[in-house]
């Protein structure tokens, strides 16, 4: 799974919509577009501990991004029912699009981790990873050993990355690109928010995802690397205890990860099926879009 | 909209200040980092702080009951 990249990816997506769409698409949705793959599936992979008793997933990973399972909560195809729902609901196209945009994002750069995600379910329950770095959401580990291990292999580089690409953007959280491309799909929502919050409030909140997704990445970094003192098993059977948890760069790792699999296609075709996948959402978001506005004027 | 303005170097403060006390609670209580406080986190310190400070500019822009007897 992604952590931080996925606070960050939003900005992105906003950012570097196709020219016909910007300032038209609604942040808001591209966030709860995002935001829902792992809202409806990630509380039950760590889940909790009452009384000594623990209740969660009793195979995370199935339960995250296989089938049967909540595997269907990262694919496309949820997407565009959902945001076909919003549609046929609102009439809204800023919203659906935006939805589908930002659902999509979260599906397809979860493809990263070593289970990746059903990328075309229903047609396929084989999930689509190109494996760069191992999924490690275990019961035993919870979620410290997850982010430890995400932030010590290139699940960092890739939180680095969208970082690096959303500042190489930075207009994008100036007050005002907020107020000339954030605010005007949103009008009504940003009023809304208006009643309780001052200017200052509600470019935070804006810009609080964003805040976010930073801190995230760099406590979890910090913890993982100065602060834990973890034990682990080292492939020869002995145990050993490190001054914070070993960074492994390489591809897969990190190696003191024991991998887990589902039935998935060979990497060698999912890079490019998952860009022309991404394409094509772009491609009918884009055709979409001018009937989706008439239609709405005259609903 | 509620009436409130900060100067760049007062946002920039506001945002550090926020930044670097959700790490720092973030590094011993992980309990915090997660969607709902992280975001909640800055949305807070800057409405608060924000207020704060266009409350005490206001009082130092006004003049004094002791001025105007002058």
């Amino acid at each position: 799974m992604s952590w931080a990249a996925h606070q960050f990816e939003i900005y992105a997506v906003e950012n570097h919509l196709p020219k016909r769409l910007r300032g038209k698409i609604s942040f808001f949705a591209i966030f709860l577009g995002d935001f829902t793959p792992d809202f409806f599936a990630k509380f039950w992979v760590y889940g909790f501990t009452i009384n000594g008793t623990h209740y969660g997933a009793t195979n995370p990973h199935r339960w995250h991004r296989g089938w049967p399972g909540m595997g269907f909560t990262h694919t496309v195809f949820l997407g565009a029912i959902v945001a076909a729902a919003m549609w046929f609901w609102k009439h809204n196209p800023a919203w659906a699009i935006g939805y589908m945009l930002g659902f999509a994002a979260h599906a397809l750069t979860d493809i990263n981790d070593s289970i990746g995600t059903m990328l075309l379910f229903p047609f396929s329950a084989h999930n689509w990873s190109i494996g760069t770095w191992a999924y490690a959401a275990t019961i035993e580990g919870g979620k410290y050993f997850d982010g430890a291990a995400y932030y010590s292999s290139l699940g960092f580089v890739m939180d680095t990355f969208w970082l690096v690409v959303v500042l190489a953007s930075w207009r994008c959280l100036t007050r005002d690109y907020w107020r000339t491309r954030i605010v005007p799909p949103d009008a009504r929502a940003w009023a809304w928010f208006g009643r309780f919050l001052s200017e200052p409030g509600l470019l935070a909140l804006y810009r609080a995802t964003f805040f976010y997704g930073v801190c995230r990445l760099i406590t979890w970094t910090t913890w993982a690397h100065l602060i834990a003192r973890p034990t682990i098993l080292l492939p020869d059977g002995t145990a050993r205890t490190f001054d914070g948890y070993p960074w492994d760069l390489s591809w897969g790792g990190p190696w003191w990860v024991t991998p887990v699999r589902l039935p998935h296609v060979s990497p060698w075709i999912v890079l490019p099926t998952a860009l022309a996948l991404l394409a094509l959402i772009y491609a009918i978001a884009l055709r979409v879009w001018d009937r989706m506005t008439a239609a709405s004027l005259v609903a | 909209m509620i009436r409130s303005a900060l100067s760049r170097r007062a946002e920039a403060a506001l945002y550090a200040s926020a930044a670097v006390s959700y790490i720092a609670t973030g590094l011993f209580y992980k309990g915090v980092l997660n969607w709902i406080v992280g975001p909640l986190w800055l949305v807070v310190w800057v409405e608060t702080g924000s207020r704060v400070a266009t409350a005490l500019a206001g009082r130092r822009a006004r003049p004094s009951p002791s001025d105007g007897a002058r």
